[in-house]
């Protein structure tokens, strides 16, 4: 169920990444370009597959602040992600988060953390052209 | 009296730059702006204009020196 639950975030998250109008494409590179500053997808060639992953997750993050969802993925996923069609840097990527104090983890459930808030405020400002402060 | 040699208007030598130089270039290695870091705006630009290819917006390349741009214009990346 637990499973279940993570893929259908990661397919809303794929959805709205691949309806997204121009406007929104702008935030959600934005937000992968500053997730990549933090240590995220430090993978070093990068293709066309890895960017759609990398703006799939941007967009989770956004709706992660947005919502305040949080993201359970079980250890065997964590291991394996791959037999679970999950895509396989998402570990990898998630263990960054955590490292960069942008996302919590609990009983393998991620949630966003204060910083992450921060983060997506500021850099939707920015993009958005707006002055207002994220505090 | 000018020491420059005068200039008859029907031999003057027509200079052509070549054309890879002459267009405007979206290229990573833009000799137009002498390689000054881009904006966040400048690439998303580039992205809508030149996505794919080697020089595209979404090459190992691009993507790499959209990064050291980003560092090097701090906070005025946005701007």
């Amino acid at each position: 169920m637990t499973n279940q639950a993570l893929l259908e975030q990661l397919d809303q998250a794929r959805d709205s990444f691949q309806s997204a109008n121009v406007h929104e494409q702008h935030e959600i590179e934005a937000i992968r370009t500053e997730l990549r500053l933090r240590g995220l997808f430090t993978s070093k060639q990068i293709r066309p597959t890895s960017m759609a992953y990398e703006s799939q997750l941007a967009v989770l993050f956004m709706q992660m602040t947005r919502t305040g969802q949080k993201l359970t993925v079980p250890p065997t996923i964590i291991s394996n992600p791959h037999k679970y069609s999950v895509p396989t840097a998402l570990p990898r990527d998630l263990a960054a988060g955590v490292k960069a104090d942008l996302l919590l983890l609990e009983d393998s459930t991620y949630s966003p953390a204060l910083r992450l808030h921060q983060l997506v405020l500021e850099t939707l400002a920015r993009v958005n052209g707006t002055k207002e402060s994220a505090a | 009296m000018s020491d420059l040699p005068q200039v008859n208007p029907h031999n003057q030598i027509q200079v052509n730059t070549m054309s890879v130089f002459s267009q405007e270039s979206d290229s990573v290695l833009d000799s137009n702006n002498n390689n000054e870091p881009r904006t966040f705006q400048q690439w998303q630009q580039m992205r809508r204009s030149n996505p794919s290819g080697m020089a595209g917006y979404y090459s190992t390349k691009s993507q790499q020196q959209l990064m050291k741009d980003r560092e090097a214009l701090g906070d005025r990346f946005y701007d």
